[in-house]
């Protein structure tokens, strides 16, 4: 599975970008993220979900490929439903882990 | 019923006159809850006079600080389990105290400043959400409360650190109640000023400094230690705030010239209040003294009595000369120190005017 993810927007606005490939991650890693991707369905999510219209709300972009799928969903947070949330939440952490120069 | 949700469109479902009942006889978060339907609908059909007949009934006297502390306990559930509540013992907690003391000089600030009692002017309780979610990167005003992440810890630390954080939040908040500027470029950018502009005042007064005195930072010490950067922005000078190899540097212009057509961040309003901030710390500088109470005030009877969900930069500009001239006199000191400081960032008062009846 080949994920793009992009964050930006928050009240910080400092953008969060990468490329992820469940091949390089480890496999317990690797095993959480298609269990995530399981729940959250990300290919029956409409591509862009009504935004809250939050201040402040983080911003989503994600393009994700798998099983010769392949899915773009643009998406505010509070928008998200739970379960994409949680798998919004799990790229996150794998995007700030590949970030270079990293302390 | 409003209150699990984050979008007040669904308050719409219940009869405006169901809520007025509850708010008339409800127990105390009843009677909130449905006032709080009321106001926002109320306002969606342009109704505001209906209000000032009805608010009595559902109004804290003034004065009257309510404080409310939840922790959501790293999941996503909201407000989560009630930790802190007003007047209660001080908690083991940083992240809860952080957010109890924050709001509590947020709401001293206004009251004292602006004679506001709360987000909504009538007393509205102060609700917060510490540990929301695992590294959450943000905080947020949903509409309805405050929501604080603890951030990933190597980027951001807690978000309750910073007192200027607290007070942009809760300003989202009377912006929301007051202006309802559309959260999309420059009445978006002109949103985020307004919540930089009163965070930053909110620390001005904590700290009781004078407009020299101040830093104009914004969110500063959120910062993982390892960042390169003082804060996240810098109102005194736009896009200095951070430099930084693993995160970039600070993109905001202190110019109409440098103006960033972009769109993502709804249309760069995190980017773009970079030049309405520059234009009030000019203000502020210029008049001296204590920045709340001059160039605060002009801001803050701007926001209440003038702003439109639509205004832009050019508009914002001259709403302020125009208020500057209502409270202080045409010609005052400080009307033309409010000309200046918007000629500093490239908007000019009175240009919108101008070429729209294409007079030089």
């Amino acid at each position: 599975m080949r994920v793009k993810f992009e964050r930006s927007g928050g009240f910080a606005n400092v953008p969060l970008r990468a490329e992820l490939d469940s091949a390089e991650m480890a496999p317990d890693r690797a095993q959480e993220l298609e269990d995530l991707v399981a729940k959250a369905r990300p290919f029956d999510q409409p591509s862009a979900p009504a935004s809250a219209n939050v201040p402040d709300d983080l911003q989503y972009h994600l393009t994700i490929e798998h099983g010769g799928q392949s899915k773009t969903i643009k998406v505010s947070d509070t928008a998200a439903p739970d379960e994409l949330k949680s798998l919004l939440d799990f790229l996150g952490e794998e995007a700030l882990n590949k970030l270079p120069n990293k302390s | 019923m409003c209150r699990d949700s984050s979008q007040y469109p669904l308050c719409f479902i219940i009869p405006s006159h169901v809520h007025e009942h509850i708010a008339r006889n409800g127990n105390e978060r009843q009677k909130e809850t449905a006032f709080r339907a009321l106001t926002v609908s109320s306002r969606m059909r342009g109704q505001r006079e209906f209000l000032t007949t009805f608010a009595v009934l559902a109004t804290t006297p003034t004065g009257t600080k309510r404080r409310t502390i939840y922790d959501a306990k790293n999941g996503m559930t909201l407000p989560g389990k009630l930790v802190r509540g007003e007047g209660g013992p001080k908690s083991a907690d940083r992240s809860v105290n952080e957010a109890y003391d924050g709001s509590g000089k947020t709401y001293d600030f206004y009251m004292k400043a602006f004679q506001r009692n709360s987000i909504d002017d009538r007393g509205m309780r102060l609700d917060s959400t510490v540990h929301y979610r695992r590294n959450f990167n943000n905080a947020f005003w949903n509409g309805q409360q405050m929501v604080y992440g603890d951030g990933d810890g190597q980027i951001f630390q807690r978000f309750t650190k910073s007192i200027d954080v607290i007070g942009h939040e809760l300003t989202h908040g009377v912006t929301q109640y007051e202006a309802e500027l559309v959260y999309q470029n420059q009445p978006g950018a002109l949103n985020e000023h307004f919540s930089d502009v009163f965070g930053s005042l909110l620390k001005q007064y904590v700290k009781q400094q004078t407009a020299k005195q101040a830093d104009w930072l914004i969110g500063e010490a959120i910062f993982a230690p390892s960042i390169h950067g003082v804060a996240l922005r810098s109102m005194k000078a736009p896009g200095t705030a951070y430099n930084d190899p693993l995160i970039g540097r600070d993109p905001q212009p202190a110019h109409m010239k440098n103006y960033v057509k972009t769109t993502s961040d709804n249309g760069g309003v995190h980017i773009n209040s970079g030049i309405p901030n520059r234009a009030f710390y000019e203000v502020a500088i210029a008049l001296g003294g204590r920045a709340w109470e001059r160039a605060g005030k002009i801001w803050y009877r701007t926001l209440i009595d003038k702003i439109q969900p639509l205004t832009n930069f050019a508009e914002c500009a001259g709403m302020t000369h125009e208020v500057a001239g209502t409270i202080y006199g045409q010609g005052s000191v400080e009307q033309k120190a409010v000309k200046a400081g918007w000629a500093v960032v490239g908007v000019p008062i009175g240009a919108q005017l101008a070429k729209a009846t294409g007079a030089k």
